[in-house]
């Protein structure tokens, strides 16, 4: 849940209120339009009928001889009559009997005439203008009260749908983030931590080199000086108390060169990884002292990167190739680059891979974890933590690193380094 | 209708009243009106005359209206009331049935105390004589009415035009409805008082002929009465012209009246021959 879905939600709640006001829009046009004919239609009615009433009339009292009280019917009426404009009564001959007209002027009017006849030989047209401006006054209101009822209904189902719909969404969210932001400051707390925690076991083993090499020393000095006193059984022990510190302070070394590529800064600059994997190989053997090993690097592979870590994790994995295959007769080392292994899309892959040894690919889980060997020691010389530091370095750089191998058949170990995202990479430690 | 009844309950209680009155002696006077409009309207019309004439005559005196144009006729001739305001051919009627009584005094309208009738045509009309009248319509207002059926009916038979010699004819009721209907075009043409025609000239009218000058409304004393009242009636009645407030009562009874002026009998005697050769030619009965 997001504000995109707030967004979709808002979207789909402003097209259905934009149905909806297009539907009350025809309903209101329909509405209006047909109730306009119906007032039109019975305003016209009343009308006729009114005039059919008041011919009657007239045509009673002309006929009796009567004008006077056609006079006063028709004053009357004009007082009456609150919606009649005008109203007259003229025979034949052009005589007008009586005759009405309001003050006021007319804006919209209907009128009505007929012509009868009475009497012996005589007709009276009679003229009625009705003033249908309060009709029209009426439809007016009529549209007004429609309209108004129509943007009433709109805003009142807006609102009922934001609180309804919109409201409850927010509200997660705003829970959602707060939770967020928990974690969030959970996970920098224990990132401190780690740091913390870091840094102590770093300052433990750093402090812990002095008073080992004094134990060296003053073994050596004690084994030397007593030599002549010193059976052969003893001087046996002194030598392994001084290989077994001598160990420890190599193991102290490595953890704290470990420390050190987790703790130094990154300083990103264009790398030609072709240029540094020559450049390790040759730190091990070289073409003349060793010339059953072949090494192949492919050209002009560059990428952003710390070059002193590159040059570390090249010097591990390439050290670790030609440690595992320098027995085989026809040593074969080769570095490069391949398309679409990466787990990640278009980001370059970078393997190196030896037909040495090998190893068991169920233990491959082992591999990059600190001080884990997966070859004896008398076999094979190493500390474990080789591929530990390759694996922080890949890691500092935002990328993976992983294994294909099979006993006896040789290794190849990928690499990726994601160049592009250095927030991912520096919180990735 | 609740109006109406309390009204006539109340013209009944002064009727009453009056009969009381005559038989004992009277300690007011009563004056009667034909009902030639509501009674309400006529009280109102009537009330400052009435005042004005309490004051001159030392009694009070009251309104009474006549239920009709025959019972008025009939109340004053039996001198049941004091004072009556009548028309020239109720007056006529009155003398015939019972016997001259005291004639007090006869309004002048607008200077005139006499009053003339018209027998109007549209002015398209082609029509120059009464004798042309023969074969056309001809339009009249109440059988009764002087001016618009009576005496143009005594000029028509004159000139030789009875009904049936008429095309068409029609009792309208009003003088208004008369000059209307002429110009409408449904009559050719019609009888109507001076002051109707002279309402609707500008619209489209015009005189064929006038009617004889006849003397104007009068009121008339019963018969019966004090000598000495009849001479201070006379006085009252002859002076209200003569000053504003008194011509504020002639104008409250009928706007344009102007005055009163004594007046005779034999003043009535051209309606009386006209209501006569009526008679004779069963016109009227």
């Amino acid at each position: 849940m997001t504000h995109g879905s707030i967004y979709r939600i808002r979207r789909t709640l402003f097209s259905f209120t934009l149905v909806l006001m297009f539907f009350l829009v025809v309903a209101d046009t329909f509405i209006i339009t047909q109730q306009t004919k119906i007032i039109t239609r019975e305003v016209v009615h009343h009308t006729n009928h009114e005039f059919d009433l008041f011919s009657k009339l007239v045509i009673g009292s002309l006929t009796k001889g009567d004008y006077v009280s056609i006079q006063e019917a028709v004053l009357n009426w004009g007082k009456e009559q609150e919606n009649l404009a005008e109203l007259s009564i003229a025979t034949a001959n052009g005589f007008t009997i009586a005759s009405y007209k309001r003050d006021a002027p007319v804006e919209y009017s209907q009128l009505v005439h007929t012509t009868l006849p009475y009497g012996h030989n005589n007709t009276a047209t009679i003229t009625m203008i009705k003033d249908t401006s309060k009709l029209l006054s009426d439809i007016k209101e009529l549209k007004f009260k429609m309209i108004g009822f129509s943007i009433l209904l709109v805003t009142i189902l807006g609102i009922v749908l934001q609180r309804v719909a919109v409201q409850p969404l927010q509200n997660a969210i705003r829970a959602h983030e707060l939770t967020e932001d928990k974690l969030q400051m959970q996970a920098k707390e224990l990132q401190d931590s780690n740091q913390e925690l870091e840094s102590y076991s770093y300052s433990i083993a750093h402090d812990l080199r002095t008073p080992l090499r004094g134990i060296i020393g003053f073994c050596q000095i004690l084994k030397d000086e007593s030599r002549s006193k010193l059976s052969n059984e003893e001087k046996q022990h002194f030598d392994r108390i001084i290989s077994a510190s001598k160990r420890m302070a190599d193991m102290i070394d490595y953890i704290l060169n470990l420390g050190r590529v987790t703790r130094s800064d990154l300083h990103y600059e264009e790398v030609n990884l072709s240029e540094l994997a020559k450049n390790s190989l040759k730190k091990y053997c070289t073409s003349e002292s060793h010339p059953s090993v072949h090494f192949h690097a492919q050209d002009n592979l560059i990428t952003m990167g710390d070059k002193h870590l590159l040059s570390m994790l090249l010097d591990n994995l390439l050290g670790n190739a030609y440690k595992f295959s320098c027995l085989r007769e026809n040593t074969k080392i080769e570095f490069g680059c391949t398309a679409n292994i990466s787990p990640e899309h278009d980001v370059p892959t970078y393997f190196v891979r030896d037909n040495g040894v090998g190893f068991d690919i169920q233990y491959a889980n082992k591999l990059f974890k600190p001080f884990q060997r997966l070859h004896d020691d008398k076999e094979f010389e190493g500390n474990g933590v080789g591929l530990a530091t390759a694996q922080r370095i890949v890691k500092r750089h935002g990328g993976n690193i992983w294994a294909e191998a099979n006993e006896g058949e040789g290794a190849t170990f990928y690499f990726t380094l994601n160049k592009h995202n250095r927030n991912v990479i520096s919180s990735t430690q | 209708m609740k109006r109406k009844r309390v009204i006539v309950i109340s013209i009944a209680f002064v009727l009453a009243l009056s009969m009381i009155g005559s038989v004992l002696a009277r300690d007011h006077l009563i004056l009667g009106i034909h009902p030639y409009k509501s009674p309400t309207v006529l009280v109102k019309a009537y009330t400052p005359l009435a005042d004005y004439l309490s004051e001159h005559a030392g009694l009070p005196v009251k309104i009474s209206i006549s239920n009709n144009y025959a019972s008025h006729i009939d109340t004053i001739g039996m001198d049941k009331i004091d004072i009556a305001y009548m028309g020239p051919a109720s007056y006529v009627k009155l003398v015939e049935k019972y016997g001259k009584k005291h004639l007090i005094a006869c309004q002048v309208v607008n200077g005139k105390s006499t009053f003339q009738g018209k027998i109007i045509v549209r002015n398209d009309s082609d029509l120059t004589s009464l004798a042309q009248l023969k074969g056309k319509s001809f339009a009249f207002g109440d059988p009764a009415s002087t001016m618009s059926h009576l005496v143009p009916r005594y000029m028509l038979l004159r000139a030789g035009i009875k009904l049936e010699g008429l095309n068409n004819y029609k009792f309208l009721g009003s003088h208004d409805n008369v000059a209307l209907s002429v110009l409408t075009g449904d009559y050719d043409a019609g009888a109507v008082k001076e002051a109707i025609f002279y309402k609707y000239e500008s619209r489209g009218l015009r005189v064929l002929v006038s009617t004889p000058e006849l003397t104007e409304h009068n009121f008339v004393a019963r018969k019966n009465i004090d000598p000495g009242m009849v001479e201070k009636l006379r006085h009252a009645f002859h002076s209200l012209g003569k000053d504003p407030s008194g011509k504020r009562i002639l104008e409250s009874i009928k706007p344009g009246i102007s005055g009163m002026k004594p007046v005779e009998d034999k003043e009535y005697e051209n309606l009386r021959k006209i209501l006569n050769h009526l008679r004779s030619t069963g016109v009227i009965k």
